[in-house]
């Protein structure tokens, strides 16, 4: 695939919100990039900092977090991945990563046109900000 | 680990009928999934969810001793379950199956470049394949059931709660904090749709509680404490030695407590909770549309409570005639920052209390039915009589009730200095300037979360932006918290009319008496577990738990350790990067598991 306008995205969803949300999607047949690839979580509250780096190292270009939000059915989640995602950042810094390739939001159950629209949007910044290396 | 090898894999991949093979070469996806050193047999056929799909996975498992199963098909949330138990009667355990969603997030999605979907599926597959060989196998926990309910709450949500509890032949303790059953529905008037009198309607109630032999009613009773889990919680009870019961009230109400229900109850053990500790209404802050500034200013349910008892001709509040009323919506709801006062410390309640329209216009009508001559002027923002409320909006027009939609963000002026006078602009009449002088104001005051930071501390519960209880889906499990065996019903969970709480406590019931009728409960094994090999016991993990779940016991040689308790955990999963030592992981949703997936979906795919 044509990385520089294919950037490989791992989408984290939740069960509770985001992954029906992304369902929601499908069933209204909106299409968008299918170099996507969605993991299902409870709450992405459980990956500790090393597991976004080494899915990068792995061949991310993007990591779209779709989580539940202040929705969230566990207490006080969603304000510990935030901090979390902060820590990501700062160390996607020290690896030459920018910021733009790491996305936290929250996607809801029905959220199918958000979800594409906000991907898309993702995407773009992904490809926009991708380091040279790469995007040549 | 069954004594089978690992590594024997069988894979089957659903045309759904052509839902996913129009757009995906489903044969292709078998045959380069068949080249995996992990499979044994890659299949696609057309429908696997079939009674033919479902024999045919269940004979290939037999034949040839698979010990792992992936079906890649529709979304999981269809068919998971379908799968699970189809592997599990051919001798595998369930919770090593593997599904992987191709229609939904695949060929719905992907519906012009075959290709692309084709290798996306092939991707997703690999990632199931690299994840389900390192899958543990689980069983599910069991636990004895104590088949006793609790409602905490005694208004009528908590009372049909029980009521509802009761008749599926339970026993049921109902806990009401104050000295009658009733709650705040014994302060308003008639109820929507049939117009019951409100009081008729708890009396209904509270005739049949108490002619149920399965309720048994403690009053003037606070839960101070709880422990346990689902199947066996404790309740720690205060009776409130200092609040009386009020034995003329309880006559006419017809309450009468049993001998076995007068009993000073410190504890109970119960299987399940309900929780329905109701509503607190919004009280106006000082100067608030002229609210203790002036006695003409009153809210909403004081006008009810006083028009409930009112026999004149005339009405006459706070020693004056009234001929002119303002009423104004949307005090303490849908508050916009920076436009509406807010007391020390308090946090924007940017929501709709839903039933104060309704309540009222309905006042309004009441008035105009009591006291024909009287002009009434309803300022609003938006009129929310939603459904058939209608009526009551409709009903108030013909009453020639004047409406003067006033603008979000440019709040009605009370002058209290005099006469009192009331300021606001009408979008109505594009922006027109109008000031009325009137007798009487009636602020429609929020309902607002009652606060019990006790109760919602002990349990372990979560509240919402607006400080209501948040249940665990607000589409999916409406009316179960996040704890298991922990139930909401009525207005503790946020705004509702009285019709709409009953409801909810009838939904609430039929969830808690399922449990209840079990002797034995079944739990998530996907809980959080503990390498006590690893665990040095210095307690990140602790700080991180909202649920009481992790607790720090000594071992040999003064050593700690970190111990779960299953059936507090909610599988969040907060703690597992807390531990620097990675020793406390989430059956089901291990770390390495989930990255060995993610970088299985990232391999070069060659078609």
């Amino acid at each position: 695939m044509d990385k520089k306008n294919n950037p490989k995205i791992l989408i984290i969803s939740t069960d509770a919100c985001s992954y029906p949300g992304i369902d929601n999607a499908g069933q209204k047949h909106l299409e968008y990039s299918a170099n996507t690839y969605v993991i299902r979580t409870l709450d992405p509250v459980i990956f500790p900092v090393y597991f976004y780096l080494e899915a990068f190292d792995a061949g991310y270009d993007g990591i779209y977090i779709a989580s539940c939000g202040t929705d969230s059915p566990y207490k006080n989640t969603f304000e510990k991945l935030s901090a979390r995602i902060e820590l990501v950042v700062a160390e996607m810094k020290k690896r030459g990563l920018h910021y733009s390739q790491i996305k936290l939001t929250a996607i809801c159950t029905v959220c199918a046109d958000h979800f594409v629209h906000e991907l898309n949007e993702f995407i773009e910044g992904v490809v926009e900000n991708m380091p040279p290396k790469i995007k040549a | 680990m069954n004594d089978k090898k690992l590594e024997k894999l069988g894979v089957y991949v659903c045309h759904c009928g052509g839902n996913i093979s129009d757009y995906v070469n489903t044969s292709k996806v078998a045959e380069v999934i068949q080249q995996e050193p992990e499979v044994h047999m890659a299949k696609d056929f057309i429908f696997m969810c079939s009674d033919a799909g479902q024999k045919m996975i269940a004979e290939d498992i037999k034949a040839n001793d698979l010990t792992h199963v992936i079906v890649a098909s529709c979304s999981p949330r269809l068919h998971h379950m379908t799968f699970q138990k189809v592997v599990s009667e051919a001798g595998i355990n369930p919770f090593t199956y593997r599904h992987v969603n191709i229609r939904e997030q695949v060929s719905w999605v992907t519906s012009h470049d075959e290709p692309a979907a084709t290798e996306k599926a092939i991707r997703l597959i690999r990632g199931a394949i690299s994840a389900v060989v390192r899958l543990q196998e689980l069983a599910a926990i069991e636990k004895q059931m104590i088949q006793v309910g609790a409602v905490i709450g005694g208004g009528v949500s908590g009372m049909t709660a029980a009521l509802d509890i009761a008749n599926q032949g339970l026993p049921v303790h109902l806990i009401e904090s104050s000295p009658v059953l009733g709650g705040r529905t014994l302060d308003l008037d008639k109820l929507y749709p049939y117009e019951i009198p409100a009081d008729k309607f708890v009396q209904n109630l509270i005739k049949k509680i108490n002619s149920n032999e399965n309720i048994y009613i403690h009053l003037n009773t606070e839960v101070v404490d709880t422990a346990g889990t689902i199947g066996d919680f404790t309740l720690k009870l205060k009776r409130a030695d200092n609040k009386l019961v009020n034995t003329e009230e309880m006559q006419s109400f017809e309450i009468i407590e049993n001998e076995s229900d007068a009993i000073n109850v410190d504890e109970l053990h119960v299987g399940t909770i309900t929780i329905a500790t109701g509503f607190d209404t919004y009280v106006p802050l000082d100067g608030e549309y002229g609210y203790g500034k002036s006695k003409q200013v009153i809210t909403l349910p004081d006008l009810i409570m006083h028009l409930n008892s009112y026999k004149k001709k005339r009405l006459e509040i706070n020693g004056k005639i009234i001929n002119k009323v303002a009423m104004i919506h949307c005090v303490g709801s849908r508050q916009i920052e920076d436009v509406h006062p807010l007391r020390e410390g308090a946090t924007l309640n940017n929501g709709c209390s839903r039933t104060c329209c309704t309540a009222t216009l309905q006042q309004a009508n009441r008035l105009k039915d009591m006291f024909p001559d009287i002009d009434i002027y309803d300022l609003y923002r938006d009129i929310r009589t939603y459904g058939e409320k209608e009526v009551y909006y409709k009903k108030a027009s013909e009453n020639n009730v004047i409406f003067i939609k006033y603008p979000d963000e440019e709040i009605p002026q009370v002058d209290t200095n005099g006469s009192l006078k009331i300021r606001t602009v009408d979008e109505l009449t594009y922006g027109l300037e109008v000031e009325v002088e009137v007798d009487l104001i009636v602020l429609a005051v929020a309902m607002i979360p009652r606060a019990k930071p006790r109760l919602i501390e002990t349990l372990s519960l979560a509240t919402g932006v607006n400080g209501f209880l948040q249940e665990a889906h607000v589409k999916l499990q409406p009316v179960e918290s996040p704890v298991d065996g922990i139930f909401y019903a009525g207005t503790a969970q946020g705004p509702k009319d009285v019709r709409e709480s009953t409801m909810s406590a009838s939904a609430t019931s039929v969830k808690a008496s399922t449990l209840l009728k079990k002797e034995i409960v079944e739990l998530s094994p996907y809980i959080a577990e503990v390498n006590t090999e690893i665990c040095d016991g210095n307690g990140d993990c602790i700080t991180q738990c909202e649920y009481n779940a992790i607790s720090i016991v000594p071992i040999d040689d003064g050593k700690k350790q970190a111990i779960i308790t299953p059936a507090l955990c909610v599988s969040c999963g907060a703690c597992v990067p807390a531990c620097k030592k990675n020793a406390i992981k989430l059956n089901g949703y291990e770390i390495t598991t989930i990255l060995a997936e993610v970088k299985a979906m990232v391999k070069e795919v060659i078609l």
